[in-house]
């Protein structure tokens, strides 16, 4: 059986690859053992090598590298056919990304290109005879299903950033008797018909919750904008994003893309911190994949705490203080 | 011009409950009748793929000033998402569409993927993720959420695939009007082999099991005043659960 594992692997600017591209790669190459194929990484950008010596420590059979002054900055309209045409001609067996922002944009597309149907945000990657398993939560996260691919490869899939389940045994490097590295300057075939013409960036860069190790998300308990400081200074000694439910998304109290729900971002963290939530079935419905869930509330009887596995009935105003003086204490 | 809005029944939480309309894909359907409103000549087209008993949620759809109606009868169930979107295709071809509409995800499984599959197969630009959309002519503005709150601009020529998020609009009630004239409106039904789809190209996925998601556990109630309940919250996460 032939083909190639093709992993997409995400770097941000100063600060390297991806934290999610961590376990994309030890899914990647846990697969690698288990078939004999190769893997190989797809780095895209105006500067990808910058990343290179990153990667060739995980000890991969090759890297692609696709540079272009037009990849400077992600574009679906250029992302997607770039990509499309190095990787078509690797005979992919599995393409897999992170089910990041980027991911989640970037994937569907590239299927389309590629004429094949594809699964979004696996908890879980296996192999089984000849064929691909994957697990992912469905039905409002309250059911999981087991999938697998019927038609012909390339197999796409997307990895949930974090998830609990995605936590691989064993070392992230595969085979690799010496790293092959490729430079492919591209050159766009034609004008896309779309394009991206402004980035309109935020004052301050946050971490986005989809992709957080750790989220501290804060429900109606709290009452005004400035008390999402509080939770900002939490999620400062967690190095975890700031959420929220949508009630204060509602109230203005905190913006649209920290919302995690039904209606806002499903995400699966190894930390979350329920503050002054209820615990809404819609609420659930977005973080029910986290690892462990702290609940603080100050009603007994939230629905929260039947998420949660530690619990503290208590006033949040009291309690997040507390908290970030006793990880002080840790600190020092 | 005419837009299609791709609308998705979806059950609501407990089971046996009604279809309702996808959260997301009642943002496109607002947008969808806004832009009717600044242009009569706008036609709005809602699209659906599902089972037969939809009607009540397609009323639902007709009650604002969408026009009508096409629904491809097909039970979802087992079909993939490249299976919608090539199902979809199908209907933006025979419909002449010159703008799609649709939620960015679907609540119950939020895979996120028919906007860009849609619009791959189609070969249209796209915007998926959308909190602001503005037409001028054979040209579309939107702005989409990235990450970390940024925003990007996305500027592209008609035909296109626009997928709506939460902020891109307040949806409204139906009024009593509406409800009554969304029963004088057509719903087309149209079958697969009317498409002149296969079912087998529609599929490529299949479902081995569904089993009900891990649960927690009890949760562990942390007792005492707040500075000894959080020093002791921190030595679990540390010790315990060993997630800090
Ligand atoms: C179609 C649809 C989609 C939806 N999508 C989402 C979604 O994506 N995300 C989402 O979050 N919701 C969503 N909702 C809304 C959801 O049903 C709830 O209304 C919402 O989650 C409630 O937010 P909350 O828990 O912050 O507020 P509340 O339910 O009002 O809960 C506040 C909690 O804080 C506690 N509290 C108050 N003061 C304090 C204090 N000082 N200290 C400690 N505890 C305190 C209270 O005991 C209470 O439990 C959706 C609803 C619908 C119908």
């Amino acid at each position: 059986m032939n083909g190639r594992i093709i992993v997409f692997l995400e770097g941000k600017k100063k600060e390297g690859l991806k934290k999610s591209t961590g376990a994309l790669l030890k899914a990647a190459c846990l697969l690698s053992r288990q078939t004999g194929k190769p893997v190989e990484a797809v780095l895209m950008g105006e500067d990808p090598k910058q990343y290179g010596e990153e990667v060739l420590r995980k000890g991969l059979n090759c890297i692609h590298y696709i540079k272009s002054a037009e990849l400077k900055d992600y574009d679906v309209h250029r992302y997607a056919p770039a990509f499309y045409s190095v990787v078509k001609d690797l005979t992919p067996w599995v393409i897999m990304g992170g089910s990041t922002l980027l991911g989640k944009d970037l994937f569907p597309r590239i299927a389309a290109m590629f004429s094949v149907p594809m699964i979004s945000d696996c908890q879980k990657i296996t192999f089984e005879g000849p064929g691909l398993k994957v697990v992912k939560a469905c039905f409002y996260g309250k059911k999981q299903a087991e999938l697998s691919f019927t038609g012909n490869p390339p197999y796409i899939v997307t990895l949930v950033p974090n998830s609990a389940e995605v936590e691989i045994e064993g070392q992230e490097a595969a085979v690799a008797e010496g790293t092959k590295e490729r430079e492919i300057e591209y050159i766009a075939a034609e004008e896309p018909k779309g394009r991206l013409v402004e980035i309109i960036m935020k004052e301050t860069e946050k971490q986005d919750v989809l992709e957080a190790e750790a989220i501290v998300a804060g429900g109606r308990a709290l009452k005004e904008k400035a008390d999402f400081l509080l939770l900002e200074e939490l999620a400062e000694k967690l190095d975890a994003a700031v959420g929220a439910s949508r009630a204060v998304v509602d109230a203005d109290l905190a913006s649209p893309e920290m919302q995690v729900g039904q209606s806002g971002k499903t995400v699966a963290p190894k930390l979350y911190f329920a503050l002054g939530i209820s615990g809404a079935a819609q609420h659930i419905a977005g973080m029910r994949g986290s690892k462990v869930v702290v609940a603080v509330n100050k009603d007994k009887q939230a629905p929260v705490f039947n998420y949660a596995q530690y619990g503290i009935v208590g006033d949040v105003y009291q309690i997040v203080p507390e908290v970030i003086r006793a990880l002080t204490d840790l600190d020092g | 011009m005419r837009i299609g809005v791709c609308i998705k029944g979806v059950v609501e939480d407990n089971e046996g409950s009604k279809w309702v309309i996808n959260t997301f894909d009642e943002y496109a359907l607002e947008e969808a009748v806004r832009l009717k409103e600044r242009d009569e000549k706008t036609e709005v087209v809602v699209i659906t793929v599902g089972p037969k008993d939809l009607r009540e949620m397609l009323y639902a759809a007709l009650a604002t000033k969408a026009d009508r109606v096409v629904h491809v009868v097909a039970t979802e169930e087992g079909m993939s998402g490249f299976g919608i979107a090539a199902i979809l295709k199908s209907v933006v071809w025979q419909e002449e569409i010159d703008l799609v509409l649709l939620g960015k995800q679907a609540v119950d499984n939020a895979s996120h993927q028919i906007g860009g599959l849609l619009a791959g197969l189609l070969d249209w630009p796209q915007a998926i993720d959308v909190i602001e959309l503005a037409i001028e002519g054979d040209e579309a503005t939107a702005h989409r959420l990235a990450e970390g709150g940024k925003i990007e601009v996305i500027r592209a020529r008609l035909p296109a695939v626009i997928g709506a998020s939460k902020g891109l609009n307040e949806p409204r009630y139906p009024s009593l009007r509406g409800i009554i004239a969304a029963k004088k409106k057509e719903i087309k039904e149209i079958t697969l082999e009317e498409l002149g789809l296969a079912r087998e190209d529609l599929y490529g996925i299949k479902v081995e099991r569904v089993f009900a998601a891990p649960e927690k556990g009890v949760c562990k109630f942390i007792e005492g005043e707040p500075g000894k309940a959080a020093a002791e919250l921190v030595r679990l996460l540390r010790e315990e659960a060993k997630v800090i």
